[in-house]
């Protein structure tokens, strides 16, 4: 990956998770930072690699048949 | 978002049994993992679900259609789920975390997920070892970690979920992301991995 494209795409995900517009100058504060200084460049790498795994084992879970009719009874609805 | 919901929406509004019935069975499993992602226990999950279909039932004349049907009933789940977090452990979530005092604020030490970490573990034990530690989280933290990080919410509609400022949420977050980081270092140190 070139380097230009790089920067892009990590100025991209910065600006998302910080809630920034991407031409937000903190974004290219941080993107420059990030460059120059392994120690928040492996903070930033180690957070992302925290949410991925996360994102990626997550299960969605069915609702247990019992707290599903449990529901249902309190609600006093019928279930289908 | 179900076929038809509006029609079903409106049918609910009227007081229509089945419509409600068919918007919870949609929405339901969603709510309850949302449940168990906050609260972290099936028992808590499960009055998170049954207090938010409540509010639906009783409220749904009053939802405008602004959001999805879905928003309006995340924000509801994620507000029950708060009001037993305040219960339970009488937390405040109006407590300054920019208090450069505030507890869980550790040490600023650097930690990566050392590579040959990466080959050993599987994602699975890697997920066994970040549970624990969302687990251990202060539960404000928790929240916006969850609410951000992990459901994806914006900056602006986490800050709007907590009713806090967008920057506050921003700090909050660096926090957590801190606090988690430094829990799951220290769980590789405590297991002899690093």
């Amino acid at each position: 990956m070139s380097h230009h494209k790089h920067s892009n795409e990590l100025k991209k995900l910065i600006c998302q998770q910080m809630g920034e517009d991407i031409d937000a100058p903190i974004c290219d504060e941080i993107v420059n930072h990030l460059e120059d200084c392994p120690e928040c460049k492996v903070h930033f790498d180690s957070v992302k690699k925290l949410v991925k795994i996360y994102r990626i084992t997550e299960e969605e879970q069915d609702v247990p048949e019992d707290v599903s009719h449990r529901l249902f009874k309190i609600l006093n609805l019928k279930e289908e | 978002m179900l076929n038809d919901e509006n029609k079903i929406i409106s049918l609910a509004k009227q007081g229509n049994r089945k419509a409600l019935g068919e918007l919870v069975t949609h929405y339901s499993p969603k709510i309850y993992n949302l449940g168990l992602r906050l609260m972290r226990n099936e028992t808590d999950a499960e009055d998170v679900l049954q207090e938010t279909f409540l509010k639906m039932v009783t409220k749904i004349d009053t939802f405008k259609g602004n959001s999805s049907l879905y928003t309006w009933l995340y924000r509801v789940a994620t507000n029950v789920a708060l009001e037993k977090m305040r219960d339970k452990h009488h937390i405040n979530l109006a407590y300054s975390l920019d208090d450069p005092d505030y507890p869980e604020m550790g040490s600023n030490e650097s930690f990566s997920i050392p590579e040959h970490l990466e080959n050993k573990l599987s994602d699975k034990e890697f997920r066994k070892y970040l549970d624990t530690a969302i687990k251990e989280l202060n539960e404000n933290l928790r929240t916006i970690f969850i609410l951000r990080d992990i459901e994806g919410n914006s900056v602006s509609d986490t800050a709007e979920i907590l009713n806090i400022s967008e920057s506050n949420v921003k700090v909050r977050l660096m926090r957590a992301r801190l606090s988690l980081r430094e829990k799951f270092a220290e769980y590789f140190k405590n297991e002899g991995l690093v």
